[in-house]
């Protein structure tokens, strides 16, 4: 019990931070809730990466620490304490912001058990406690928008979920226990592994904004603060993949054949995101629609994950860079504004801020040696290792078609004037966005540091 | 490790600086300099007492990134990190508030940078790394002016011939890489490199270094500003190729040698006659500085890399205090040309001694630096396989050096002087100037240890110094005499423009480079016509998931719309008694199409019932396989 307790260190001390930083709300400081959060991930993170290498589970089968697991906490932590501090510059002063910091860790929380996932019930748990942190953190501004799409989130979050619960039943009542390990059970027959799948890619293609269940993601992200759209788009996206990672590394192919079904999501992600970025004239919903096209990329690895190290490697190297770059991406946006004609001239206005955000679109791309090429690099020799060699073509064709879309954003920033004089950057807005283009280009570069 | 990272990260820095638009960049570049300059020493003298290490790090699976610290690095880096801090010192008068500086200040920096981590790279990759940025920056330097339209060309040439030479390297480290199986450069290597590999090699250092047949575009570069001639032109980046030479010279068969030795040789004596008839002093600095080069690869040729190294350590000084003298003057008399600077030596009697110190040095004349490190190559030659060739090419070359040297010094005091200004920056650039001059006056006799302590042997012969004194002597006499006189006949323009065998540049590299381009462009066309019509039907393909998005937004409106409709209708067949009803029931439809626009409620189920088909068609794919 005591060795169980140790192994899940890093998510008790989440945990705890969740709970630490709520009673510090409560006693009226939204500095020392923010504290507490940068506080509690680093030492998360910190024992996270003491802990690397372990390969266990806890409790009983039901609960994994691997290189999955233990990765996601350090990503998640670490890009949790980045869009902090994107928040504070954003709500700062605002009716009980402490509040957002302890969702913020509750809703890590969620993804961090998806990720660790090795019982279904945790699935279901990690998205629930997921999909509600969100829903009140996309309402906290309380204005039309921001209600409309946490109403969106919230309808979509029960729906998906009863469904997910619902086709779930068929593994539990075919196998007889929640193991995901059970899922080898011979027991298990076609049709109820194919209910079940099915019903865990709704769910998870919710939590991931995988075509078709991405419906929400625009307008909640529009409606969302800035910096909680960011989050939106990182945590919860991770926690889904390494949680239908962790489901699909059991699901035996030869029942059925779910990696051609996650290859045929991937593409339908991929090209309907980024087709229809094309058409978006806000950068928080052309970004959203990257997102989805993002996640398409990212279960690319999901689908080789039978086949072991380059996959597992792919979906952490992949999970890292996209957290980076997406970060920095969102955080430029929220210095200059969600309209595209908000970038116009930013070239002149702030330079240094326009490379970045060039830096950062180019490795949404996967321009080399940017941290988004290392991703996606893995990620496509994962699938022509596994024989979906279709699926990297659909893949690099795709992110051809994005460059047009990241382009959109780039060209004004060099080639039109500016329309307004340059303000100041805040503190911490420069804070995070140095921070994340220095990673985006060590990633890259770096590499071979993540692999195991 | 931290010295060895401050030597590449302050350049590097001052460059980010500069770049980003941050203020003072002459002082914060000297700066970076000389932080750079002072970890570069710190490292030297913990090398001189015998330290040395290696780190391995990033890089490519099997191949990683290697720095290396050894007596040999460290004492190069030295020598760099110095003449560039005395060059910058002599640039902040020299650019004053010229135009332009921003992009020279950024990327001088960042070349200071480079040639260290060449230095110090230990694998050959990171040494193609900062070979390509040396490039890069050498021609971002010579551009300085790029408003002019001559600039512009000079860099162009300067960087085609350049990127031909670099072919070399990229081949011959290719061939060492499969040929070894490792990046690293190895000081015993398992086995000696292939001819093809060699003679690429060889390629790189012939192009970077302005040896035959490639020596015409050091004159090219001079049309960038002095302190970039002064740095990159005559101990930094020419000396790249030394340096590639003495790195690879472990891996050099014999037979290699010889085509090394004849290079070196044939460059020695067809610079040093172009030097002799050159009529613009920067030009004469250039083909002296390829003529030296030619010293040093002889000297490698002759299997004496120790003799190169020397020389390389010497050359550095003198021929950046010559470069410096030549920009004073540049400032004075408004042109390089030697007719409008005849005489300008009375004028600046400082700037004029110190010009003659090193111009004197390098003739090669005790007990400055020039006569020993000049004698090592000869007696180099002497030890070699073929004496009689290396020794004779040499001293032939030592003549000439003390010729154009003497012309140059014999033309600058004869004669009348014309208009010279005194510039403002004078005192920077005099400061940079003298300082230089220690080491070509108190060098010498440092260099014999130096070479002993980087492992290597400064050769030495009686023949060889006699020889060399009696030929420099000669020379000096030849070259005074000589000044003052213009030469007409064709052989000597032949000469002068750097040998343009039939049509030169022009035809050889430029003509062709133009031709290839337009075809390229060509292709280019065809190919972005393709794109486009690709690009056209992906857009026609997002109209369409556009399509349903605003045909859902129309229907929301649709809802509202037909509300307002609802309410003239019934305001039209208005009566009194129901008015009021019909108004509220308006004013709620209304309410409802506004409320259902924001909330978009319409769209939420019809968006699921897309979620709920998507899952009924993966499910019915999924029985459809297993089929």
């Amino acid at each position: 019990m005591t060795n169980d307790l140790l192994l899940i260190l890093p998510q008790i001390v989440v945990l705890l931070t969740a709970i630490g930083s709520l009673v510090a709300e409560m006693m009226g400081s939204a500095r020392g809730s923010l504290w507490t959060l940068v506080i509690g991930m680093v030492a998360a993170s910190g024992v996270a990466v003491s802990k690397l290498g372990t390969v266990t589970t806890a409790f009983s089968n039901t609960f994994r620490v691997d290189y999955l697991s233990l990765w996601a906490v350090i990503m998640l932590c670490l890009t949790i304490l980045l869009i902090a501090v994107m928040a504070r510059s954003e709500l700062k002063d605002t009716y009980r912001e402490g509040t957002v910091y302890s969702l913020l860790i509750f809703s890590t929380l969620g993804a961090l058990l998806l990720a660790g996932a090795g019982d279904i019930m945790f699935i279901v748990l990690g998205i629930l406690i997921g999909t509600l942190a969100g829903t009140a953190l996309i309402a906290y501004a309380k204005t039309d928008r921001a209600t409309e799409g946490a109403f969106k989130y919230y309808i979509y979050g029960s729906v998906t979920s009863a469904v997910m619960l619902f086709g779930l039943t068929f593994w539990v009542g075919a196998t007889g226990t929640t193991y995901l390990s059970a899922l080898h059970d011979p027991g298990l027959g076609s049709a109820a592994a194919i209910f079940g799948f099915g019903a865990l890619l709704v769910g998870i293609g919710y939590a991931g904004s995988l075509v078709p269940f991405h419906f929400w993601t625009p307008d909640a992200f529009e409606g969302a603060p800035v910096s909680i759209a960011a989050y939106l788009s990182v945590v919860p996206k991770v926690g889904a993949v390494f949680g239908l990672a962790q489901v699909a590394r059991e699901l035996p192919a030869e029942v059925l054949n779910w990696p051609l079904v996650v290859a045929a999501v991937a593409v339908l992600s991929m090209t309907f995101g980024n087709v229809v970025a094309l058409w978006q004239d806000n950068v928080i919903r052309l970004l959203a629609y990257s997102t989805v096209a993002q996640a398409g990329y990212f279960i690319i690895g999901v689908v080789g994950i039978q086949q072991g190290g380059l996959a597992v490697n792919a979906l952490v190297v992949f999970g890292i860079a996209y957290a980076v770059m997406n970060t920095g991406a969102f955080v430029v946006t929220q210095s200059c504004g969600p309209r595209l004609r908000d970038f116009n001239g930013l070239g002149k206005r702030h330079p240094a801020m326009a490379v970045g955000m060039t830096i950062f679109l180019l490795s949404l791309v996967g321009v080399p040696p940017l941290a988004g090429f290392a991703g996606k690099f893995l990620l496509f020799g994962t699938a022509i290792g596994s024989g979906y060699t279709w699926l990297a073509v659909a893949a690099i064709i795709n992110s051809v078609i994005s460059l047009a879309v990241y382009l959109r954003i780039i060209i004004p920033m060099f080639f039109s004037e500016p329309e307004e004089a340059p303000a100041a950057v805040k503190p911490g807005i420069r804070f995070v966005w140095i921070t994340t283009f220095i990673l985006t280009i060590g990633v890259g570069l770096g590499l071979q540091w993540f692999l195991v | 490790m931290i010295y060895l990272l401050l030597i590449f990260l302050a350049p590097a820095a001052a460059s980010l600086w500069t770049l980003f638009g941050g203020k003072k960049e002459g002082y914060v570049s000297l700066a970076g300099a000389a932080i750079s300059t002072g970890a570069s020493a710190a490292l030297f003298w913990s090398v001189a007492g015998g330290f040395a290490a290696s780190w391995s790090f990033a890089g490519f699976p099997g191949l990683p990134f290697r720095l290396e610290v050894s007596y040999l690095n460290g004492l190069l880096s030295l020598v760099v990190g110095l003449v560039a801090t005395l060059i910058f010192l002599y640039a902040i008068g020299y650019m004053g508030e010229q135009k332009g500086k921003w992009r020279f200040w950024s990327s001088i920096s960042l070349f200071l940078g480079a040639m260290q981590l060449l230095l110090f790279a230990g694998d050959w990759i990171l040494f193609v790394i900062a070979w390509e940025v040396l490039g890069f920056c050498s021609y971002l330097l010579i551009s300085t002016k790029h408003w002019n339209a001559e600039t512009g060309r000079a860099a162009n040439k300067v960087f085609l011939i350049n990127r031909f030479a670099d072919l070399g390297l990229y081949i011959g480290v290719f061939v060492i890489i499969l040929g070894s199986g490792s990046s690293k450069i190895a000081e015993v290597p398992q086995a000696s490199l292939s001819q093809v590999g060699a003679l690429a090699l060889l390629l790189a250092a012939a192009g970077k270094s302005a040896q035959v047949p490639f020596q015409s575009w050091l004159a090219a570069a001079m049309k960038g500003p002095t302190p970039v001639s002064a740095l990159l032109h005559s101990a930094t980046m020419v000396a790249a190729g030394i340096v590639l030479l003495i790195k690879a010279f472990p891996l050099f068969s014999p037979g290699m040698l010889v085509w090394i030795g004849a290079v070196g040789g044939i460059t020695i004596l067809m610079t040093g006659l172009t030097a002799i008839f050159s009529d613009d002093i920067k030009e004469m600095l250039a083909a002296s500085s390829s003529s030296q080069l030619g010293f040093m690869v002889l000297a490698i040729g002759a299997g004496s890399p120790g003799a190169a190294l020397a020389h390389l350590v010497a050359h550095a000084f003198m021929k950046s205090s010559l470069f410096l003298g030549a920009g004073i003057w540049q400032h004075g008399a408004g042109s390089t040309q030697f007719e409008q600077l005849t005489g300008a030596g009375k004028k600046l009697k400082v700037t004029f001694t110190g010009f003659g110190v090193a111009a004197v040095a390098l003739a090669g004349i005790p007990p400055f630096v020039g006569y020993f490190s000049k004698d090592g190559v000869l007696a180099a030659g002497l030890q070699s396989s073929l004496p009689e060739w290396y020794f004779l090419a040499a001293l032939g070359g030592a003549l000439l050096t003390a010729m154009y040297m003497s012309r140059a010094l014999g033309i600058l005091w004869k004669g009348e002087a014309g208009e010279i200004q005194n510039s403002r920056g004078l005192r920077w650039m005099q400061g940079g100037l003298l300082a230089m001059l220690v080491f070509v006056i108190g060098g010498g006799f440092l260099l014999h240890n130096m070479m002993e302590m980087a492992g290597f042997t400064l050769p030495k012969a009686q023949a060889a110094q006699i020889g060399g004194l009696l030929a420099a002597l000669a020379g000096l006499v030849a070259g005074w005499l000589m000044a003052g006189k213009t030469y007409h006949h064709s052989a000597v323009k032949f000469i002068r423009n750097n040998y343009p065998l039939a049509g030169g540049y022009h035809v050889l590299v430029n003509r062709p480079v133009m031709q290839l381009a337009r075809r390229c462009r060509r292709i280019d066309e065809s190919i972005h016509r393709v794109v486009l019509q690709a690009g056209r039907s992906a857009l026609k393909l997002s109209e369409a998931a556009g399509v349903s998005d605003g045909l859902l937004h129309r229907g929301v409106f649709g809802f509202g719309k037909f509300g307002l409709r609802l309410g003239n209708w019934s305001r039209r067949s208005d009566e009194r008694g129901i008015d009021r009803l019909i108004a509220f029931l308006v004013a709620k439809v209304q309410a409802l199409g506004r409320y259902g626009r924001r909330i978009q409620s319409g769209l939420v189920h019809r968006e699921l019932l897309w979620s709920v088909w998507g899952l009924v068609v993966f499910v019915a794919l999924m029985f459809l396989i297993l089929m």
